[in-house]
């Protein structure tokens, strides 16, 4: 992290502390929220999918593991939040039991495998009634914090989530990752233990997914299989640090709130143009910038000339 | 002419004085009915710089990616300071000491040249001790000090050619597989990277060196092994080689019959 991206992370959380104090109101403590809840799955999700570009399309398995675990035992009489630690390690063996196999495979396979994960882990759960409720969900207690509670708690899991995608990036372990991204074999041949870093992203990235489907399930007091464990919420994973800059430090935070915000406008006035819109955001940044919005950015600094700041790393690629 | 058998070693220096640093014994590897290599023993003693020769398809790659770990051999053994460790995975072998570089250089084009050797250098045998003061000394040996900074997929055929050898360096293994690092290289980074590999014993690293290069392999070789259709079909002193009528015929041609 550099110090422009300390100093960044500090203005934001400043500003996120102060909004619900000055505007007031409901409205902002949900869309809160649901903004900080997507930015940390879209952070999780990159540091697998952006740094060490393994793209998996079954993280809503996590997600629904996070929020049944917490729900299942907070029926059963236990505090939500004792429950959070709990739900994290069971993601954590669902992850590795999925990621031991799953690795063995390379490129759209391994896409093609977290996708059947993902979908089945769906039909399983409709399914598991003693546990899930089945097709009629979980309906939770009612007594829970108010809405400012929930509001800090995502910001708080958000911004933990950005801490440690943050070190990682900057640690060995983001080295090996990245070299994992570039070349596979040529960072094997250099002696990178491919399969472990690879699973340790995995099961790193569904910690903090199940999480976060610990306190939202709590936020929403209800659970249904199609909505934790649906594609949507897998899709959306992938979406948000593809749109904002996949396996950047920033590019997730900038997907994830873009995401929620077009999500939260359109949904309600067109059911499905959400849909629409991300479908034609998608084709527009691979077509013109891979590196999503971040990329964006980037090209049309080096418009003017800049001189490279000192210590700076310098473009990958070159202008075009 | 004498026609050297393949198995004895030649030379004054004998190999069974100790046990060789990597020895390989009937190593196999088919792919589907071919026969990419066919029983081939090989030893090299530590500290040496064999030399791997043979026609396009003769099984040299094949070889170095069975030693290295990238491909299973079908049969046969290879025993690296007497411990036999085919079939292990190259991340394992490294750690062992073994270390190859890629035949088509393969940087890390998004890291600069110096985070490539950085990589090695975390990662390698000595798992990250003094890894920056490592990187640094292969970048100088390869002369690519200068270049640290800059994003390796900036860097010439030659230069990525130095910097598979810097990143080797800096993994500091026992032993070196060198794939053709001289392919594509103008005289004077020729002579400068057999320089380089004629450096390396005296870091204790041991080389085996597959070359096309007739001249380069013969002046930093002292012993030179032959395959041909995935057999070894001689082994000696680059002179003993050069004069071989099955190693002539098959590599370099056959001699017009007048």
């Amino acid at each position: 992290m550099s110090r422009r991206d300390i100093l960044a992370g500090l203005v934001l959380l400043v500003v996120l502390l102060a909004i619900p104090r000055i505007l007031g109101g409901t409205y902002i403590l949900d869309l809160g929220v649901l903004t900080f809840l997507f930015i940390s799955q879209a952070i999780a999700w990159n540091i697998l999918g952006g740094y060490a570009g393994q793209v998996s399309f079954g993280y809503a398995a996590f997600f629904g593991i996070g929020a049944y675990t917490t729900g299942y035992l907070w029926l059963h009489g236990w505090q939500p939040l004792l429950t959070l630690p709990l739900g994290a390690l069971l993601a954590a063996i669902f992850s590795l039991i999925i990621g031991l196999p799953a690795f063995r495979l390379t490129g759209a396979y391994f896409v093609i495998a977290t996708l059947a994960v993902g979908l089945a882990m769906r039909v399983v759960a409709l399914n598991a009634e003693p546990f899930t409720g089945g097709a009629s969900g979980l309906t939770l207690p009612t007594d829970v914090p108010g809405k400012a509670w929930f509001y800090h708690s995502m910001l708080i899991l958000m911004s933990g989530c950005f801490l440690i995608s943050a070190w990682v990036r900057r640690s060995r372990f983001g080295m090996a990752l990245m070299a994992i991204r570039l070349d596979q074999a040529a960072a094997a041949s250099l002696g990178v233990n491919v399969p472990l870093y690879k699973n340790l992203a995995h099961t790193l990235g569904a910690v903090l997914v199940a999480i976060g489907g610990g306190i939202y399930c709590v936020y929403f007091q209800y659970i249904h299989p199609d909505q934790v464990f649906g594609f949507e919420i897998s899709i959306g994973m992938v979406l948000m640090p593809v749109i904002g800059g996949l396996g950047t430090l920033w590019g997730p935070v900038l997907g994830g709130t873009l995401y929620y915000a077009i999500q939260d406008t359109l949904l309600t006035i067109f059911p499905f143009a959400h849909l629409l819109v991300y479908g034609l955001l998608l084709m527009v940044i691979m077509v013109i910038e891979p590196r999503g919005l971040l990329g964006f950015a980037r090209l049309v600094r080096r418009r003017r000339p800049v001189p490279p700041a000192a210590g700076q790393r310098q473009p990958a690629v070159a202008p075009s | 002419m004498a026609q050297i058998p393949a198995t004895q070693p030649v030379g004054a220096r004998p190999l069974e004085r100790s046990q060789p640093l990597l020895e390989t014994r009937r190593l196999t590897r088919h792919f589907g009915g071919l026969r990419a290599l066919e029983d081939v023993d090989l030893a090299v003693a530590e500290g040496e710089i064999l030399g791997l020769i043979g026609p396009n398809g003769a099984g040299k790659t094949t070889f170095f990616n069975c030693l290295s770990g990238v491909l299973k051999p079908t049969s046969g053994e290879i025993r690296f300071r007497g411990e036999a460790v085919q079939g292990r995975l190259p991340h394992q072998l490294v750690r062992k000491g073994i270390c190859h570089t890629h035949q088509i250089a393969r940087p890390f084009g998004e890291m600069s040249v110096r985070e490539n050797v950085l990589v090695g250098a975390y990662f390698g045998r000595a798992r990250g001790e003094d890894a920056a003061q490592r990187a640094d000394s292969a970048l100088a040996t390869t002369g690519l000090l200068r270049l640290a900074a800059a994003p390796a997929a900036q860097l010439t055929v030659g230069q990525r050619k130095l910097l598979e050898i810097a990143r080797v360096l800096a993994v500091d293994p026992e032993l070196v597989l060198l794939d053709e690092v001289c392919g594509g290289l103008n005289p004077a980074e020729t002579a400068h990277v057999l320089d380089v590999i004629r450096g390396l014993p005296k870091r204790g690293m041991t080389v085996i060196y597959i070359e096309h290069n007739m001249r380069a392999v013969m002046s930093v070789s002292e012993r030179v092994a032959v395959l041909n259709f995935g057999r070894k079909i001689a082994e000696g002193t680059p002179e003993e080689i050069v004069r071989n009528e099955q190693v002539i015929a098959a590599y370099l041609g056959t001699r017009p019959a007048a």
